[in-house]
């Protein structure tokens, strides 16, 4: 019986230290931990590189003379992946970015997504001549600013085969800056992240 | 029996550990069958290069032109979304002053567009930062294309995969093709390989 103390201990801790036993909180500074899928690493760098691009395109900051704030809404970002993504998870992150830049504001009123679309900017106005209120503090007409620029893009991924019989999932974002006086596109940034993973991994 | 167990646990570990990995772009030497993202990289950017350097465009920083992305067909067996090629090329063209790249029309044209003109008349919004008329653009040029596959058998039994992508730009006022080029990869895999 003894000699079998010193595996099962072993084997335990083996196991404890793959996680399969508790749930252990990420710390997302210092996490190594490569997945088949999107997470939430990828996200942070497709926002990042898109971000940079908006801040360093010679287009865009040749139509953003400083002195003005413009209005920059949350187009039509499609999820042409297999993988149901929020692609909030991508936006939220580039507006946040943006925001911190004083020429940059989003708009409430213009988005594609609901959740990017402010209701209560219409709500509140239907309270003119109520009598119940104060008409002093109802928004007046001719206050909504219309928009300057839409971000719009793309998520797509793919399943190549390895040699290995392996996968290669590569996933892009495409995210576009677009002028709405003009119509046309200021920048295209894409980026780019493939993982490989054996035979037997099956993501999707 | 006491050895047994370090390649017991040695094997438990490799059991447990995450296969994936995630792929070093710049340093990475493996080849797949499939047009995948290395070669969709060096044939958007070959080309990209050459439309550029085409001394019949006759765009200049002064004069840009506007370029459109229409069909480029994917004549592959693979799922492969032709955006992955146009939007490359629209990233090159618009890190040049010379060119444009519409968002009126095409596979990526944006809504919002029309959106923002439909509340002209709505006296919510303040009306000096509604979108005035006669400010869009057209396009002079359109960029079309194809992606073809061939599999042709080696004399060894096994198979040769060949990828052809051509572009061609199309000068919207005339309806002439003033500039086109092609890039081709090719694969060779052996005998009774599994290709797809």
């Amino acid at each position: 019986m003894k000699h079998l103390i010193l595996p099962c201990a072993l084997g335990a801790l083996l196991l404890a230290g793959c996680g399969y036993d508790k749930t252990v909180l990420v710390d997302t500074v210092n996490d190594t931990e490569i997945v088949a899928g999107l997470d939430y690493k990828d996200f942070e760098t497709a926002a990042t590189e898109a971000t940079n691009a908006i801040l360093s395109s010679a287009k865009l900051r040749n139509v953003t003379p400083a002195g003005k704030t413009y209005v920059v809404t949350v187009g039509k970002v499609e999820d042409a992946t297999p993988l149901n993504i929020d692609t909030s998870l991508v936006t939220a992150r580039i507006e946040e970015a943006l925001l911190n830049d004083e020429r940059f504001v989003f708009s409430a009123v213009f988005a594609d997504s609901a959740s990017n679309r402010d209701q209560m900017v219409a709500d509140v106005r239907t309270v003119r001549d109520n009598d119940e209120f104060d008409q002093s503090t109802v928004q007046q007409k001719g206050q909504l600013k219309a928009a300057d620029f839409s971000l719009t893009g793309k998520i797509i991924a793919r399943d190549v085969r390895r040699d290995n019989g392996g996968h290669q999932y590569e996933y892009y974002f495409q995210l576009r800056m677009n002028d709405l006086r003009t119509g046309t596109t200021l920048m295209v940034k894409e980026t780019k992240v493939i993982k490989r993973t054996g035979e037997n991994t099956h993501t999707w | 029996m006491a050895r047994v167990w370090p390649i017991l646990a040695l094997c438990l570990c490799v059991g447990c550990a995450s296969s994936t990995t995630q792929v070093d772009t710049q340093n990475d030497t493996e080849t797949t069958v499939s047009f995948d993202w290395r070669d969709l990289d060096g044939a958007a950017s070959q080309l990209s290069q050459s439309l550029l350097a085409s001394p019949r465009i006759g765009a200049t920083a002064e004069k840009p032109a506007l370029v459109v992305f229409d069909r480029l067909d994917n004549d592959t067996c693979q799922h492969l979304d032709t955006d992955l090629i146009t939007q490359k090329i629209a990233e090159a063209l618009l890190l040049s002053e010379r060119f444009q790249v519409a968002a009126t029309f095409g596979a990526t044209r944006d809504d919002t567009i029309a959106d923002v003109r439909a509340v002209r008349g709505n006296d919510e919004f303040d009306a000096s930062t509604l979108q005035a008329k006669g400010n869009l653009r057209a396009p002079d040029l359109s960029i079309s294309g194809k992606l073809t596959q061939r599999n042709v058998r080696r004399d060894n039994g096994g198979l040769r995969i060949e990828y052809f992508l051509t572009l061609k730009a199309t000068r919207l006022s005339d309806g002439v093709t003033i500039w086109q080029d092609s890039c081709q990869v090719v694969k060779a895999v052996a005998e009774g390989m599994p290709v797809w």
